[in-house]
């Protein structure tokens, strides 16, 4: 179940995501990329731990000044928390720019290499997720939510709340301090299928 | 409109130029052509015809592909992997192959509408005579059927003139279908422009059925003051005997009220439907009950209340044999499309097969004549429901206590795991294990009752009736009103509004139509209508949508059609009916051109598109898109230029088409005037679009509401919705603001100050506001060669 489709019929495959086997992993992509992106949706805020997983969102994007895209009306819960960094663009138009090579970013300085998506609802990831896959296929996406996303380059497994919400906690402090020692987690040696 | 077949046969002609044996003449049709307006340059269009249009479109709204399969599995060759640039055997990629399959999902939608119009239209004929009139408004509809009209360059007079349209999109469909065979088309972009062929005929079927059957049936004929009728679980009486119809054919369930009728048995039997038939039996009969959405369906069968089915076509329940025969209620199947293995008694004695149906001998029948149907219906349902005496399959409270004991351990959560909204089931669950059932019925207002969950759940679960006792008195409490639809848009208010609607200043008409596969429940449809009625947007609204827009109540406890008038007028919302009912949406839009704007309407679909595209500002809102037919007919709506926004659940059909504002290039118009190329902004920016959520959407549409021609008093007042929907959901002003604002004068009064301040900070310059238009022959002064 841990590297299944958390929704049962939405089998993907043949090329299907690693899974990120300790959350260290994603501190290293997120240091070795160039021009990372987080994607926050709206499901973040949903659920038992919503408001310490959006906090959690929060201490990553000030610790390593990674811009941040919020989705749907996910602005507002930034602006709500006086996040004014924030920059806001729908899914599927951000998606949709991201398939292309010559976009020139929110920033004007290019695409992106690693995209990371957290709070987006599953069935609309999975085929956000798909389409990136397809048509921006040397683009890394990871996924950062609590359930397996096949069509994600990484992702997490399916998780206990807890877990996840551990997970993310020990990303965020990762990346506030010892950075050093984080890299050694070695990339690709991190991720399973 | 035309006359029929003449054959003339000569067996021996003696003349003094010679001598004829055996001939034989043959005429198919005799054309009186009684139609003043001259023919448009683009009548029976075949699949290529409007290509270039098509063309023009994805050039702007580039299709974006979600593919939901990586391999393609249509032929032997397969299954072949497509991902991230691999060709199949038959050489497609991935971007053709979903294309492809998007548009077998429109063939399949607009077969499905076409069928339905074939089998109305046979059966309207045979019973009232090819010369009964089309009558649709009586004298306040001149333009009768302006889809038929403009695609097929032919104006219907009776229901004997509808063949010929219905042949058109009959042949068309299965060019259209052919195209999908291996070794066909291979370009993403042809198919393209092939779905939105599929699209377009959809809409010419939609409007052949619905037009026909207002006219034979006696439906409200485009009156705003449509009655009220009931709506919801607790309005039908349960101390009756109760006739369910499901589908979308509404001639069985009329012919149970004639029967009824002619009886006096009208108040002896409760009559009622789920999904579109529901719309239609209240258009044929206002006492007549509608139960709600095609996501009832579980949930009303097994409450017990139904001592007969009827099932005609479209969105039923594979199942609804197996749940009728738990509650012991009778299924009479009507038409050929669905006859679930029963036997087909059409030409049997009525008794006997009332015998056969009361005494459970058989679960069901096939009956394909309708009013043979009415009479059985009745009859089962009268001697059934003293004996069956609401029989339900709903367990009660202990049992449900006692039943959900294994899943307190239960770690799989594949309940949860196959619901389309992941919703909270195993967490209810448990809940109902340790005797607490407010977590199952807290689940009531999102499930859309597929009934996915307990197929999954290894216990197998029946939740979805866990559900319903759940919240057993909130079900007997749910009694709202739906205004029955009220069919096409009279030509006099499209003549009252068609001045505000294309000079900007009523801010849009937006469309609230389609099936109820919701992420969140109904109430978020409601939400949404109320909004834009309120800041008097023109809203419509059609299907299943139109049943749960009903399902909101004010403090007052009125709902929004008794809040708002039916008029299409700003600040109106109009239910215009059932599915085949969205033609009158579209054509609506259509008579905007030629009614208000005398546009050339025969034939000429180019150029009315154009009109549309560029300034009627209507926008289509499918936030439950499910089916087929909705695939078919959002593209029905992108080719006339109308945009689409579906909700989450619709990226499932595969694809987008999405402009990009900061392709400057992609945002030029001719303006009609001078010839000159014109940037007009990003308006509208998209042709189909998915949101996340019901925020999301409100922004986007008031934003797609705006057009190339609004006048500046009308693009000040949509820059004030857009802006202030922008502020309230997403608490900052857009950020794109100065692509919008052509001169100082669009800038919305109370905002002055501010959006100045913006626009100098993105070193915005003033346009001028075009007569615009994509199509070169509609330039009246070409611009002179240098």
């Amino acid at each position: 179940m841990l590297f299944e489709s958390w929704q049962l019929a939405e089998i993907a495959g043949p090329k299907k995501a690693l899974v990120f086997a300790k959350p260290e992993v994603v501190v290293t992509m997120i240091q070795r990329a160039k021009r990372p992106i987080l994607v926050v949706g709206h499901n973040i805020i949903n659920g038992e731990v919503g408001e310490e997983a959006i906090n959690i969102i929060i201490n990553i994007t000030n610790a390593t000044n990674i811009p941040m895209v919020a989705t749907a009306h996910m602005l507002s819960e930034f602006i709500k928390r006086e996040v004014r960094s924030t920059a806001w663009m729908s899914l599927v138009d951000f998606a949709n720019r991201l398939q292309d090579p010559n976009w020139k970013g929110l920033d004007g300085e290019g695409n992106y290499d690693l995209v990371l998506f957290v709070g987006v609802p599953y069935p609309m990831g999975w085929l956000i997720l798909s389409s990136l896959k397809h048509f921006a296929a040397d683009l890394t996406t990871a996924s950062l939510d609590r359930f397996y996303q096949p069509n994600a380059t990484c992702s997490f497994s399916n998780l206990p709340a807890k877990k996840w919400i551990g997970n993310l906690k020990l990303i965020a402090n990762a990346l506030q301090g010892g950075k050093q020692d984080i890299g050694k987690s070695g990339e690709g040696s991190g991720t399973s299928s | 409109m035309s006359r029929k077949g003449v054959h003339v046969k000569i067996d021996e002609l003696k003349t003094n130029v010679g001598l004829l044996k055996n001939l034989e003449l043959s005429i198919g049709k005799i054309i009186e052509e009684v139609w003043a307006e001259p023919m448009g340059p683009t009548p029976f269009p075949s699949l290529t015809t409007l290509r270039e249009w098509d063309m023009k479109l994805f050039k702007r709204y580039k299709p974006m592909y979600l593919p939901f399969c990586d391999l393609c599995c249509f032929c032997t060759f397969g299954k072949c992997d497509l991902t991230a640039g691999k060709r199949g055997a038959c050489g497609i990629d991935i971007a053709a192959q979903s294309a492809r399959f998007l548009l077998l999902s429109c063939c399949i939608g607009a077969s499905t509408h076409i069928g339905h119009a074939r089998h109305m239209v046979n059966h309207l004929i045979e019973k009232y005579g090819r010369r009964h009139p089309i009558d649709v408004g009586g004298l306040n509809i001149e333009v009768e059927a302006p889809i038929i009209r403009l695609v097929c360059g032919i104006k219907p007079e009776k229901l004997g003139d509808l063949p010929d349209a219905l042949g058109y999109v009959e042949n068309q469909l299965t060019h259209l279908l052919s195209t999908i065979h291996t070794g066909q088309e291979g370009s993403h972009v042809d198919f393209e422009s092939k779905i939105l062929h599929a699209g377009m005929i959809d809409h010419v079927a939609m409007e052949i059925a619905d037009i026909a059957q207002v006219s034979a049936l006696g439906f409200p004929k485009a009156s705003p003051e449509a009655p009220l009728v009931e709506l919801g679980l607790g309005t039908i009486n349960v101390q009756k005997p109760v006739i369910l119809c499901i589908g979308h054919n509404v001639l069985p369930a009329a012919e149970v009220v004639d029967y009824l009728s002619e009886r006096g048995l009208r108040d002896e039997v409760e009559v009622c439907g789920l999904c579109c038939t529901a719309h239609d039996i209240t258009r044929y009969y206002s006492g007549a009950k509608i139960v709600g959405p095609i996501t009832w369906q579980l949930r009303f069968v097994r409450s017990g209340v139904p001592d007969v089915v009827i099932i005609d076509e479209q969105c039923v329940r594979s199942d609804i044999m197996d749940e009728a025969r738990k509650i012991k209620t009778p299924v009479i199947l009507t038409t050929e499309k669905i006859c679930m293995g029963m036997a087909d008694r059409t030409r049997d004695p009525v008794d006997k097969i009332v015998d056969d149906l009361v005494s459970g001998k058989v679960p069901g029948v096939l009956i394909l004549d309708p009013e043979k149907v009415g009479e059985v219906a009745v009859k089962v349902a009268l001697q059934v429901a003293p004996v069956r005496n609401k029989f339900k399959s709903i367990p009660d409270v202990n049992e449900i206590i006692e039943r959900t004991e294994p899943c307190v351990n239960c770690t799989t959560f594949e309940c949860r795991r196959s619901c389309p909204n992941d919703l909270p089931i195993p967490a209810a669950l448990k809940g109902a294990a340790n005797g607490n059932l407010i977590k199952l019925a807290d689940l009531y207002e999102a499930c859309m009752s597929c009934g996915r969950c307990e197929e999954a759940c290894p216990s197998h679960q029946p939740i979805i009736s866990f559900i319903l006792r759940a919240c057993e008195k909130k079900l007997k409490d749910e009694t709202f009103k739906v205004r029955v639809g009220r069919g096409a848009i009279q030509d006099v208010e499209i003549r009252n509004v068609g001045s505000p609607i294309v000079l900007g200043e009523i801010p849009g008409v937006v469309a609230f139509v389609g099936c109820a596969n919701y992420p969140n429940g109904e109430r978020d449809v409601a939400e949404m209508c109320m909004t834009f009625a309120n800041r008097r947007y023109i809203v419509v609204t059609s299907g299943c949508a139109a049943m749960s827009i009903g399902k909101y109540k004010n403090e007052e406890g009125k709902t929004l059609y008794e809040m708002f008038p039916g008029g299409f007028e700003a600040g109106g919302i109009l239910n215009v009916g059932s599915c085949v009912a969205n033609s009158h949406i579209a054509g609506a839009v259509i008579k905007i051109a030629s009614i208000f704007a005398r546009r050339r309407l025969r034939a000429n679909y180019e150029e009315i598109a154009d009109y549309v595209l560029n300034r009627v500002g209507a926008v289509g809102v499918a936030w439950g898109a499910m089916s087929q037919k909705a695939a078919a007919i959002a593209n029905g709506f992108n080719r006339l230029g109308v945009p689409v926004i579906a909700g989450p659940q619709g990226i499932k059909y595969r694809r987008l088409a999405l402009g990009r504002r900061e392709n400057e290039e992609d945002w030029y118009t001719y303006d009609a005037r001078t010839g000159e190329r014109v940037y007009v902004g990003p308006v509208p920016e998209h042709l189909y679009y998915a949101a996340e959520t019901k925020e999301e959407a409100m922004v986007i549409i008031a934003k797609l509401c705006m057009r190339a021609n609004d006048t500046t008093r009308g693009r000040a007042i949509k820059l004030t919705h857009y802006i202030d929907l922008h502020k309230r959901f997403l608490k900052t002003m857009p950020d794109d603001i100065h692509l919008f604002v052509r001169t100082v004068a669009d800038i919305p009064i109370t905002m002055k100050d501010e959006i100045l301040e913006i626009l100098k900070e993105k070193g915005w310059k003033e346009r001028i506001v075009p007569d615009p238009t994509l199509l070169p022959r509609m330039i009246r002064k070409k611009k002179e060669e240098p």
